[in-house]
Order: C-alpha cells, then sequence, then structure tokens
C-alpha cells in the first residue's frame, strides 16, 4: 500500500466535531480498500485512486449530511461529556481530599472562617443597604417630614398638614400616618408591657397586608367616641393565647382601659422606619389638627424622593398659617430608607465589608499554601497521568476542581458560622442601630456565598494548579519525590503569599487600633453633666386625665414630693428631656440692644427645660449669675402653644455666652427668639453638655427655660447615692402610686444613655477588632506553616550544618532569620498600605488621625513581636535537629 | 451500466443495505462489494449514498455501529442489524415485494 495514499485522503477540516472525524476515518479506509482491490485487478495507482475517488461521489456533501443529522445529538452527547468529566473530577477530588483529613480538616476550617464572616456582613450590608421593605411598592415608601427651609431641623408633620398633603399630592399614591409606643397589657394573668402602634383603618392596605384572622380597622373605629377594639400581634397571639381562634371577641385590658380584640396581624409585622413586631394595633384617634403623627407615603412609580420633597414644600409653603405656627418650618421632606441611615453607618457598613474581604484573601492565601505544599508531594501521579494522555490543561482543571470542592466545603461550613454568627452580632447592636432586627439568611446572601466561594477556590487553586503541572514528563519521574516542591517558584510563591497575608493582617490590625482608640476618646468626652448614679424617668400625662397645665403642675408636684421621700434618693428634679437628649428651639435669635448681622442670627438652639435644682441634680457647673429663681417654676398659664411663659428668665451656656458675649456680660442681657414673643433675660450661664459620639457640631448653643408643664410628657431626673437597680422599681412604683394614671414610659440611666450614643462606634470598634484578631492568626499560622516546613526542607542543610560543629543559638539564629525577614517585609508593605487605606475611615474616628503614628508603631512592634514567637518554635526544633538522623533520612 | 437501472430511491438502499446485514456484521466497503457481487455488477452504488443510508439507518436504530480491527488490521467501523432493524426489514422486503408485484402485473399486460 503506497505510503502517501492515507494522507492524501486526510479530508479538509471543515468542522472539528467527532462526527466529521469518525466520517473521515471511514471514507479512508473505504477509499484504501477500493484502490486496493482496483490495484490488484491491474490498474495503476495514480489510476486506481482516481477510479476509487469517481466512485465515492461526493465526500464533503457525505459529511455534511452526516454532521446535521447528528448535530443535535452531538451537542447533547458532549455536554453530557463534559459534565461527566466534572463529576469525575469531583470524585476524584473528594477521594484524594479524604484520604488526607488533616489537611483537608485545617482548610475547610480556614475557608470556613474567611467565608462565614464574608456571608454574615453581607447578609447584614444587603438587609440595611439594599433590601426594599417587605411591603407592597417596598421600595417606593418614605418618610414625610415638616422641615425648617435649610433642612436643618425635622418635624413630625401636623394632623392638619398631612390633610393638606393628602388633598393635593400628586406625587404621593397614599399617605398613611401611625403612632408607636408601648402599652401594658393586663387580662387576668401576668400583664406584660408590649410594643404598640396606633393606626388607621388606610394602614394595612397600604402596606398590602392582612389580619391572619378577624378584620381590619373601619375608618368608624377610629372616630372619636367609638368602641375600642385593638389587633394583636401575631406573636402575643400565639403567645398569651396559644393560636386559638376564640380569641375574636375577648376583652383586653390596655393600660387600664378596655378592648375588644378584633383580628390577629400577621407574623412579624412591623411598621416601616419602626422596626421591630408590635404586641398591640390600636386604633389611632386624632383629637386636634395640630397634633403630631409619625406619617409615611408611597410615591407613585415614577416619582422619586426629590420630587415629592418638592412638591411637599410648595404645597406647605402656600398653605398659609393654619392654628399654628407651621411658618417656621414651611418645608417638607420625604426620606427613603437610604437617606434615614446615616452617612456614619454606611461609612461603617463599607468598612466592615472590606475588612471581611481582607480576611477572605488572607484565608485564601493560607489555602493556597497547603495546597502547594500538597501539590509538591503529587508530581509523580501528574506526571504519570500527563504520560498516559491528559494534556495540561486537564490535570489544571482537575487540581482546580479540588480547590473548588474544598471552597464548597467550606462554604457550607461557613453558612453555618455565619448563621450563629448573625445572631451573636444582632445582639451585639441593640436595636438603636436601623434595620438589623430583620437580617436573615436571604437567598440572595446564598448565592452570594456560593458565588464567592467558587470563586476563591479558583484564586486559590490556581497557584498550585499551575505549579504542579509545569514540569515535564521526564523531569519529574526522574527526580526525587520531594525537589519539586521545594523548587525556587514554588518557594518564592509561598513566601509571597506569607507576606501578602501580613500585610493585610497588619492593614487590619491598625484599623482596628485606630478605631479602638477613636472610641476611647468618645467615651472619655466629657459629657458636660454627671451621669453616674442619675436615673430618669420618662412619663406621660395623657389628656383625657389631665386637662389643663394646672393638672398636669399638681401631678407633678405629688410626684416629686412622693420621690424625694424614697431612701436613697438625693434628689430629684423635673424636666423635659434627659440630657444629652433635647429638643430644639427655633426662630430668629434677637438680642435687645445689638443688631446681628444675618450670619449670626443662629436660627436653631438647643432647647430644654428644668425644674428648680435642675442643673445640681445634673451635675451642670454654674459659670456666672445663677439659675432659676429659688421659688421653684410657678405655675403654668394654660396655653399650650406657647414654648415658655413665665417669669422669663434663662439660662444659656457657654459656647451661647461666648459666641455672642466675648467679652462676657452675658448676665442681664434680653434675648428673644421671634419678633413676637416677649424678651428673656438672662440669669446664669452654665457649662456646657456634649453629646458623645457627635463627630461634628450640631446645635452647640444651649438655652434653659424654667419648666412648665406645657407638654403632657416629662422627665423625672433623680440623683442617688445608692444602687441604682433596686431603686428604678421603687421610682416607678412610687411615681404611678402618687398620680395613678401617669403613665411610666420608660427608665434609664445616665451611663446607659451615654452609652447609647457611642453604641454605632462601639458597634464597627467590636467587629472590625474581631475580624483583624482573626486576620492575624490566620496570619501567623501561615507563617508558622512555612517556616516549619521550610526546616523540614532543610533538614538535611541542618543536620550538616550541626555536624559541621554550628551551635543551637546559630541555627536558631538562621531560622529566625528566614521568618523575620518574610514578616518585616510584610510589615513595611502592610504599614505603607495601611496609611494609605485608613484615609478611607478618617470619617469614622474621633480624637486621632488616620496616620496616627503611635497605633502604626504599636501594631507593627505588635505583629512582630508575635511572628518572632511563630518562628522560634521552628526555630527551636531545628536546633534539636539530630545530626546522625538527618543525614542518613533520604 | 445504464444509469436509469442503477438510479435508485435511497429508500430502496436502506433496504438492500438491511438486508444485506442480516447475513451478519460488515464494515462499508464490504457491504458494497457485496451488493456489488450479488448484483453481478449491474448495481454500481454510489459510495458516498451508501454512507448516508448507514448514518440514517443508525440514527434510526435500525443498524449498530461499533469500531474493530478489519483483516489487514486497519481500524474500520463495523454494522450490525438490531432487532428493530430485523423487524423494518422484513416490513420493507414485504412492501417492496407488494410493490414489484403490483408494477409487473401492469407491465406484463400486453
Amino acid at each position: 500500500m503506497p505510503e502517501g495514499v492515507r494522507r492524501a485522503f486526510r479530508l479538509p477540516w471543515r468542522g472539528r466535531t467527532q462526527t466529521g472525524r469518525d466520517i473521515d476515518e471511514e471514507v479512508g479506509f473505504h477509499l484504501e480498500m477500493r484502490i486496493a482491490d482496483l490495484c490488484a485487478r491491474g490498474l495503476t495507482p495514480d489510476a486506481a485512486r482516481a477510479e476509487a475517488l469517481r466512485r465515492f461521489g461526493d465526500a464533503e456533501d457525505l459529511r455534511d449530511y452526516c454532521q446535521t443529522i447528528d448535530a443535535p445529538h452531538a451537542r447533547r452527547a458532549n455536554a453530557l461529556a463534559w459534565l461527566q468529566g466534572w463529576t469525575q473530577d469531583a470524585r476524584f477530588a473528594i477521594r484524594q481530599l479524604r484520604r488526607t483529613p488533616a489537611f483537608t480538616a485545617i482548610a475547610i476550617f480556614t475557608l470556613a472562617l474567611g467565608i462565614g464572616a464574608n456571608t454574615a456582613i453581607f447578609s447584614v450590608v444587603d438587609h440595611v443597604l439594599f433590601s426594599p421593605f417587605p411591603y407592597r411598592g417596598g421600595d417606593r415608601i418614605v418618610r414625610l417630614w415638616e422641615s425648617s427651609p435649610g433642612e436643618q431641623i425635622f418635624f413630625t408633620p401636623t394632623a392638619a398638614t398631612l390633610g393638606v398633603w393628602r388633598a393635593r399630592t400628586h406625587t404621593l399614591e397614599q399617605i398613611v400616618g401611625s403612632a408607636s409606643g408601648e402599652t401594658t397589657l393586663s387580662d387576668g394573668s401576668n400583664p406584660e408591657v408590649l410594643p404598640s402602634a396606633s393606626i388607621a383603618a388606610d394602614m394595612l392596605p397600604f402596606l398590602g397586608v392582612r389580619p391572619v384572622v378577624g378584620r381590619n380597622f373601619t375608618p368608624g373605629d377610629t372616630v372619636a367616641g367609638a368602641a375600642p377594639v385593638a389587633l394583636l400581634g401575631y406573636g402575643v397571639w400565639q403567645r398569651r393565647y396559644g393560636g386559638r381562634g376564640d380569641v375574636l371577641g375577648r376583652i383586653v385590658t390596655l393600660d387600664g382601659k378596655s378592648f375588644v380584640v378584633i383580628g390577629v396581624m400577621p407574623r412579624g409585622l412591623s411598621l416601616p422606619f419602626d422596626p421591630g413586631e408590635r404586641g398591640i394595633w390600636m386604633p389611632l384617634h386624632l383629637t386636634k389638627p395640630d397634633e403630631r403623627i409619625p406619617a409615611m407615603g408611597r410615591l407613585r412609580s415614577g416619582s422619586t424622593a426629590a420630587d415629592a420633597t418638592r412638591e411637599l414644600s410648595a404645597i406647605t409653603a402656600t398653605a398659609g398659617n393654619g392654628p399654628h405656627d407651621v411658618k417656621d418650618l414651611g418645608s417638607a421632606k420625604a426620606m427613603t430608607r437610604e437617606d434615614l441611615i446615616g452617612d456614619g453607618y454606611r461609612r461603617t457598613l463599607i468598612m466592615l465589608f472590606g475588612a471581611v474581604g481582607l480576611v477572605l484573601l488572607i484565608a485564601c492565601a493560607n489555602v493556597a499554601n497547603l495546597l502547594l505544599v500538597r501539590a509538591g508531594g503529587r508530581q509523580r501521579e501528574f506526571a504519570i497521568r500527563s504520560a498516559l494522555g491528559a494534556g495540561r490543561g486537564r490535570l489544571v482543571r482537575q487540581v482546580l476542581t479540588e480547590s473548588v470542592v474544598l471552597a464548597l466545603a467550606g462554604c457550607a461550613a461557613g453558612l453555618l458560622l455565619a448563621w450563629r454568627g448573625l445572631r451573636l452580632i444582632v445582639a451585639l447592636s441593640p436595636a438603636e442601630l436601623s434595620g438589623l432586627a430583620g437580617v436573615r439568611m436571604e437567598p440572595t446572601v446564598l448565592i452570594w456565598s456560593l458565588g464567592i466561594s467558587v470563586v476563591t477556590g479558583l484564586i486559590f487553586g490556581l497557584a498550585p494548579a499551575l505549579l504542579a503541572t509545569e514540569h515535564t514528563i521526564g523531569e519529574s519521574l526522574k527526580s526525587a519525590t520531594r525537589s519539586a516542591s521545594s523548587s525556587a517558584g514554588a518557594r518564592r510563591i509561598r513566601g509571597a503569599l506569607v507576606i501578602g497575608e501580613i500585610a493585610l493582617s497588619v492593614v487590619l490590625l491598625i484599623g482596628a487600633g485606630l478605631l479602638v482608640r477613636s472610641f476611647s476618646a468618645l467615651e472619655h468626652v466629657d459629657p458636660g453633666f454627671n451621669p453616674h448614679g442619675l436615673i430618669g424617668v420618662s412619663v406621660e400625662m395623657p389628656a383625657e386625665h389631665f386637662a389643663s397645665a394646672l393638672s398636669r403642675e399638681v401631678a407633678i408636684t405629688q410626684v416629686l414630693e412622693r420621690v424625694r421621700q424614697i431612701p436613697g434618693v438625693q434628689s430629684v428634679t423635673v424636666a423635659s428631656d434627659m440630657p444629652p437628649d433635647g429638643g430644639v428651639a427655633f426662630g430668629n435669635l434677637e438680642i435687645e440692644g445689638r443688631s446681628l448681622a444675618s450670619s449670626d442670627q443662629a436660627s436653631i438652639i438647643g432647647y430644654a427645660m428644668g425644674g428648680k435644682n435642675y442643673f445640681r441634680v445634673l451635675g451642670i457647673p454654674l459659670r456666672e449669675g445663677r439659675t432659676f429663681a429659688p421659688a421653684g417654676p410657678s405655675p403654668a398659664v394654660p396655653d399650650s402653644t406657647a414654648s415658655h411663659s413665665g417669669p422669663h428668665e434663662v439660662v444659656v451656656n457657654q459656647r451661647f455666652a461666648k459666641r455672642y458675649w466675648p467679652a462676657g456680660g452675658a448676665v442681664g442681657a434680653r434675648i428673644r427668639l421671634s419678633d413676637k414673643g416677649d424678651w428673656d433675660t438672662i440669669v446664669g450661664v452654665v457649662g456646657d453638655v456634649q453629646r458623645p459620639g457627635q463627630l461634628g457640631n450640631a446645635s452647640t448653643l444651649r438655652m434653659y427655660a424654667p419648666f412648665s408643664a406645657s407638654m403632657s410628657q416629662a422627665e423625672f431626673l433623680v440623683r442617688t447615692s445608692g444602687s441604682i437597680g433596686r431603686l428604678v422599681p421603687m421610682l416607678t412604683a412610687a411615681i404611678t402610686h402618687a398620680e395613678p394614671f401617669i403613665r411610666v414610659r420608660k427608665a434609664q440611666t445616665g451611663e446607659s444613655v451615654l452609652a447609647d450614643a457611642v453604641v454605632q462606634p462601639r458597634f464597627a470598634m467590636t467587629l472590625v477588632g474581631t475580624f483583624a484578631l482573626l486576620a492575624l492568626v490566620l496570619a501567623v499560622v501561615g507563617l508558622y506553616g512555612v517556616i516549619t516546613y521550610s526546616v523540614s526542607q532543610r533538614t538535611r542543610e541542618i543536620g550538616v550544618r550541626i555536624a559541621l560543629g554550628a551551635r543551637p543559638h546559630e541555627v536558631v539564629a538562621l531560622i529566625l532569620k528566614q521568618g523575620f525577614t518574610l514578616a518585616a517585609i510584610g510589615i513595611v508593605i502592610g504599614v505603607a498600605a495601611a496609611a494609605g487605606a485608613t484615609r478611607v475611615i478618617r470619617s469614622l474616628l474621633f480624637g486621632v488621625s488616620s496616620g496616627d503614628p503611635l497605633t502604626f508603631i504599636g501594631t507593627g512592634a505588635l505583629i512582630a513581636l508575635v511572628a518572632a514567637l511563630a518562628c522560634y518554635i521552628p526555630a527551636r526544633r531545628a536546633a534539636l535537629i539530630d545530626p546522625v538522623v538527618a543525614l542518613r533520612a533520604e | 451500466m445504464p444509469r436509469d437501472v442503477s438510479d435508485l430511491l435511497h429508500g430502496t438502499l436502506d433496504v438492500l443495505v438491511l438486508k444485506t446485514l442480516s447475513w451478519g456484521p460488515m464494515h462499508g466497503y464490504a457491504i458494497a462489494t457485496w451488493i456489488e457481487q450479488r448484483t453481478e455488477g449491474t448495481l454500481e452504488i454510489v459510495d458516498a449514498a451508501l454512507y448516508k443510508s448507514l448514518h440514517r439507518l443508525e440514527h434510526s436504530g435500525a443498524i449498530a455501529s461499533e469500531w474493530g480491527l478489519s483483516d489487514n488490521n486497519r481500524r474500520a467501523k463495523y454494522y450490525s442489524l438490531t432487532t428493530q432493524g430485523r423487524q423494518l426489514m422484513r416490513a420493507e422486503t414485504a412492501t417492496w415485494r407488494r410493490y414489484v408485484v403490483a408494477v409487473s402485473a401492469v407491465l406484463e399486460t400486453a
């Protein structure tokens, strides 16, 4: 058979499908046979070939025909083969991993830490920043406010304003109001204080939900004088009434009044902007047009919050003055959920996100190192596979499959960690932090987790995969089993990985250190009053029992008398708020006898009312003049719309005095806030009260007026020398005993109020600190692993050195030098990177700069120390190598 | 050879292939030479058409293929008849016979 015959019938490759190849081979065979026959019959090879081709017909057409028939099947078969290849790889990978349980366990654990942390934080970020409210048109629900024209201050809208808005808005398709509070449920068995909400009949349709049992409120239920009805929260229904249907029509007592239960709300129902399941829902009774009701609305699709803000502001501006001084506000604002999340909070979350990203990278580097070591030992296996026909791509794919399998296992473990971790995070952060209440593992989070797991697997698997398959067959089979993994390339990569890990953990630790110092500075800010031994009890005097300011005055006096007699109470006073919280007064400041430049006319001033001994109880120092007249608050004139009346005395804080009377002389001056009010005389100057955690300087001018019972809410401030825990229930009891119709809303200590003010920085600090420590542990473990492995590789060399007379400390120094070099490079790179990276969190820092040398140097030193310890152990072991054993071993 | 005699519809070719394979597994060239020998050279099949037929039949499940070694140690694709193919062959053969009888009945007159 002529040699070139076969090759001549290699038809041109148009489609590289299996079908095509088969056809070509078959046709080639056929033509060979035909030519052989023809030659046997006497034709010349050339003639035979020509005849054979002629007799065959159109081979191209044949191939096209067959490929067309096969095409759909070929695709499916290819896909199947591809899938089978992966399944085979995966099964093999699992078998391999099970053979080395220690390695697998460490790798999975490391990955679980990284992936788990990532998942947990992503859950939080997703929930707070991204997910819309789970209600009808949730992403279009906005919170509505009246505001001052410069948007410096926001006020809950009045019922009258809401009415005007409802009538005239085009950008909002619905506006609803709701009020939250607490109520005491008592119906025979133990009374319980539950979070409550008052809503109108339109709230449930607004949210798009229905009661699971019973019916919604009707407009008739919210009319004054209607029979009192209530809806139960799902949790309460299950807990107290066993989830039975007979709860309908039952009578419950809420704050002493009887209500008929007409239905039960769906599980977990809470109000947007007000997280937390409500226990009781009551009808909203709006009695006066200037009553203020928190409100929200849903934007018409196509309208934005900015559109609504403009429209409502315009409506408010043209609405004119109703029976209330809207003119001081005159503007409106619609806030989306994103708007309400403070900028600081958003930045904190993003920073946390970055932090866990770094932790994941470190975890990846660790596992990559582990894999590199492991891959080194499998050189022979790969060499044999390669000899049997596996292409390099196939080998790489197999190693990558192992990595991905590891990563997915780490993902599963990580999800478990994240689930528990989330609970911890939510427990760490009190309800003040918006929106964390409902954080759960959503499907989005699972997808994200799987996604980063696969990417992680590919990342840390790539280097070992490429490295393991780079040698040719001959080399690998000939050389000693371990030498391949100690090749220069592998060693460099491992070193680089450890350096990277250390650098990243340096960045995290410096960040954490800065946050710790910042938080410490925050905590040590002098609040301006004495929070220790201070209790504030907030009360409400409902209008139906306390119709006039006089009746409230009387009640307050009774309570003060009663409380004074409680043992342990040093002094007590009444006030409008508990510091550092407080209200604001706004208007245009005027000073008698002076004309102020408009820039000086601060229009927003912190405002509080205090009774007798107010400053003494709080421990606010008096700087000049005196406090309020010793006779105490005089009886208030029953005019509920005036902000303060009476003897027209005020006290201002130091900042106020310094600003307008830099040379002194504030005492005796007369000021007023609006051109229609009376003049107030400044009788004294007191120290500044500062809100810790206040990174800006908002409303630091303060004014204090004598207490007048013009509002239905008040705060009793008690200074005690004794134990607070026992005193609080005695206080509450005394108050209700003195005046049964007063409702105690809440009792707080001075310390807890201050602590609450810094809850966000504390949250950030705790989490970042935890991640930084985690990162350090991972990095140090990585360093330890690399040094230990290096020692094991150099056993022979060390044995020789010792045999030649090296002293133990010289060996230790040798190993330490190696480890230290890696650590030092890592620290230097880390510090340099941190100098840039920490600039990002500058806005979250207080009292410490982002380049604070103390933190940087301290962290560097700490890591150097820890690294030294990590290297010392293998170094010590190296010094104890018995040269005889080392040299004998292969 | 006269073109009109060897100009066969591919359905007929299919039944010829099936019948040929009922003698045992063969590769494509063997089928071609078998048919040529049986028809004593009357039918010179265009090989490409034969292979198309083989591919069709394999696709429909009437025959199965397997790579094997030929007598002279070359790699070749062997085809064999499946149960389904055997049934098809019997059906097609019967149809062909009826067709032949019908055509002959017309042509034989006169």
